[in-house]
């Protein structure tokens, strides 16, 4: 009996397993700012051969930005059972420069997901081949971020036209002659955001030819300068459009509300350009889902200690924040976070927040040991509180962080990246719950399972991507009604499907 | 006249005696003179060094002190009282940061409460809260401590500081500010709120408690009670401009709403 308890306890862990990849930050005595900054990651389905494969971009040596050996970036190919084999040379995934952010999407509609990498002063479109090779399409596809720093970018259909569009967070205007020497406690560490301009973040319309052209100016986001970390693609007012929440570090965040080609910022009409406090925090992931099911996407966003991790309501006209009546103040209260998603993990029907924690500041400088921090989730308790949940991982420098069931068993598990130090699985153990997973809806699309909803996205928390079945918790529940709409096209119904499976419509 | 006679006599241990003698009577002045003359008669000696840097500190000369006692240092490296006279010395000129190295020397000589209050106030005025608050603790002031680890925003390890001395503090409103900060931080506004109440009651011209103030009742919902606390800091913290618009929105004052809304946006440019 005792040794069934044991074995039961144990089973009820969530276990970590290393990856083969070593995110390299290139921090070296002086504190140049890309290399607190990088971490992101996209999981998708490269070869489809129907397993989750991931991505990961890596640094290179600053302040030239060039990769030497150890710093390519990571293709690696699931192989099931939570095994990766790195296929990255095959695959032509290495890479030049300093890399951030990875955004997953199939823009040339072939049926392959293909593959954005943001870094430091270039986009790097790779479109995906049938051999399993990514070619360098940049240059012809007309990609072009004037030199900016990117962090991340999202894939979403704008204009309504059924291809995808890319929209690029940028962050700072950097120069590493121009970088100043700031100490922390009297000892050198990485500069506050004040210390650097603002930077616009783009839009480039697909042009349905493979080619893209920069509507930024256009489309109105030329003309918001900030200092973008992450970016939520929703559609947060219910006109069918995509919409997108840009976070800003130290700035107001942006809303910025598709009105048919152009956007409007709307972050203060709508309430989430600052917390309640009225200080704008070190805003950095965002994600945008329905956490308490009330049908409309809602809000969360991490930032550093005693900022907490603003969560938002939307009630369709716009946000009320959240984040003390719903417990997670106080939770988060002492977290510094980065990457930051909604996901089911227990499968209790109620989507829960997990976070990829640690500091902004360096762990070689004077307030090092309190930097790396572990990962945490918190517990959606029906839409109105949060508890926190912990998972046994040692601190770390976490920075991106996906949710999605890489072993196929129903349950959400969790990739994260962390400076210097390998990425990890954390393999969800799956302890109750029923499930389901709907496959091949197209971005954009909204979902529906009973009172639960899923916008259809491929961003995922800071710099990060994902490109697979949408899951959802059922709790005890043996079977659901789902429901599929489309950006483009009639919704699709099916009623009484059987739980655990995924349904491929 | 008795110290011109001295410095004509060129009698070092008169005026070695006159000079402590100075400084036990309060005449720094005085002794400041004696001890330069000493160094000019006996350069080698550097406890006039020593001596003049005292003398030097005691009458407001710090930086001239800092430049004796560091002198004093070059020769005599040991950890003693002039690391912690150098320590003072730089923490009265407010270089915090570089009087905690000094300081922190001179506990090693000797652990006494005064070195380890002044350890606290440099790493404290350096900004290095937890240690100031290790200090403070070190030195038996829990009050300090708690001031600390909140500066700190390490809530838990104030909370229960705070908790241990309020009976003696419950009359003080900066302590009932910083207690009710903590409390609301960690576990919401309904527990803070009866201290921020007891800090403005106690000292209505404590800004920072009547924004902390407004901002606790306006998130239980009491938007009409907040309006006039947050009104009265947002003068000082345009940051509290937001949680007043959004008071004056759920009152039904849509104009002023509007109006401090755009003010905060002009005023709270960020960073």
């Amino acid at each position: 009996m005792f040794r069934l308890a044991a074995v039961l306890a144990l089973a009820a862990e969530w276990q970590t397993a290393t990856l083969p990849f070593h995110l390299n930050s290139h921090e070296a005595n002086r504190k140049l700012l890309p290399a607190t900054m990088p971490g992101g990651l996209a999981v998708f389905d490269f070869d489809g051969d129907g397993r989750l494969d991931l991505f990961f971009p890596n640094g290179a040596a600053l302040p030239g930005a060039v990769k030497g050996p150890g710093d390519s970036n990571r293709l690696l190919r699931n192989k099931g059972q939570l095994q990766f084999e790195d296929v990255t040379g095959r695959a032509g995934l290495h890479g030049t420069g300093y890399d951030f952010g990875a955004a997953s999407g199939d823009y040339d509609g072939d049926g392959r997901i293909d593959l954005l990498v943001a870094g430091l002063r270039r986009l790097t479109l790779y479109r995906n081949g049938a051999d399993g090779r990514f070619e360098d399409v940049t240059e012809n596809a007309g990609l072009d971020n004037r030199g900016r720093w990117s962090i991340g970018a999202a894939w979403l259909d704008y204009d309504g036209d059924g291809d995808l569009d890319l929209f690029v967070v940028n962050y700072v205007e950097w120069d590493a002659d121009r970088e100043p020497e700031c100490k922390v406690e009297g000892k050198p560490d990485f500069c506050h955001p004040r210390h650097y301009a603002p930077s616009a973040n783009a839009l480039f319309r697909n042009n349905g030819d493979k080619t893209f052209t920069d509507v930024s100016v256009a489309a109105g986001f030329d003309a918001h300068k900030g200092k973008g970390m992450a970016v939520a693609v929703a559609d947060f007012n219910g006109d069918q459009r995509p919409d997108l929440f840009v976070t800003n570090d130290r700035m107001f965040n942006f809303l910025f509300l598709n009105e048919g080609g152009k956007f409007r910022e709307a972050a203060f009409d709508w309430g989430v350009a600052a917390p309640a406090s009225g200080n704008p925090p070190s805003s950095m992931g965002t994600d945008a889902q329905d956490f308490d099911n009330d049908g409309k996407p809602d809000i969360v966003y991490t930032a550093l200690r005693d900022e907490t991790f603003p969560l938002y309501r939307n009630t369709g006209a716009d946000f009320e924040e959240g984040t003390a009546s719903t417990g997670l103040a106080s939770l988060a209260r002492q977290m510094a976070g980065w990457g930051i998603v909604f996901a089911d993990l227990d499968n209790d029907g109620w989507k829960d927040i997990a976070v990829a924690r640690s500091d902004v500041l360096s762990v070689k400088g004077p307030r090092g040991a309190k930097a790396p921090e572990p990962l945490s989730w918190f517990r959606n308790l029906r839409g109105t509180r949060f508890t926190l949940e912990s998972v046994d991982v040692k601190p770390a420098m976490y920075r991106g962080i996906v949710a999605a069931d890489l072993d196929d068993d129903g349950c959400v598990d969790l990739i994260a990246a962390s400076l210097n130090a390998p990425a990890i699985v954390l393999r969800n153990p799956c302890a109750a719950g029923n499930w389901i997973k709907v496959a091949g809806a197209p971005v954009g699309s909204l979902i529906r399972v009973g009172t639960q909803v899923r916008y259809v996205t491929a961003t995922a928390g800071y710099a990060s991507s994902y490109s697979g079945p949408v899951h959802f918790g059922l709790g005890p529940a043996k079977t659901a009604d789902v429901e599929i709409v489309p950006p483009r096209g009639p919704a699709k119904r099916f009623t009484g499907i059987s739980s655990n499976q995924t349904l491929t419509p | 006249m008795i110290f011109l006679l001295l410095v004509l006599m060129q009698d070092p241990a008169a005026l070695s005696d006159q000079g402590a003698s100075a400084m036990r009577g309060g005449r720094f002045a005085e002794a400041e003179k004696a001890y330069r003359e000493l160094i000019r008669l006996d350069p080698a000696n550097p406890m006039w060094k020593l001596n003049l840097g005292l003398a030097l500190h005691s009458e407001g000369k710090f930086q001239e002190a800092v430049a004796s006692f560091e002198t004093f240092l070059k020769v005599r490296p040991a950890p003693g009282p002039a690391h912690f006279m150098l320590g003072a010395s730089r923490l009265k000129l407010g270089k915090a940061c570089d009087a905690i190295a000094p300081l922190e020397t001179a506990r090693r000589w000797k652990s006494s409460r005064d070195i380890l209050l002044q350890l606290g106030d440099a790493s404290y005025g350096c900004q290095r809260y937890t240690a100031a608050a290790e200090a403070y603790l070190k030195a038996g002031d829990s009050r300090l401590a708690a001031r600390a680890y909140w500066q700190a925003r390490q809530y838990p390890e104030a909370s229960t500081l705070f908790r241990s001395i309020e009976k003696q503090y419950s009359d003080e409103a900066e302590f009932n500010y910083e207690f009710g900060d903590t409390l609301t931080r960690m576990s919401g506004a309904a527990a803070g709120l009866p201290y921020l109440e007891a800090a403005v009651r106690l000292k209505p011209a404590l800004v920072a408690a009547r924004g902390e103030l407004g901002k606790a009742l306006a998130e239980l919902g009491r938007d009409t009670d907040a309006i006039p606390h947050l009104e009265a800091a947002a003068a000082q913290d345009p940051a509290l401009l937001l949680p007043l618009s959004r008071a004056y929105r759920n009152t039904g004052r849509s104009e002023d709403a509007a109006r401090a809304q755009d003010e905060y946006r002009k005023r709270v440019a960020g960073n």
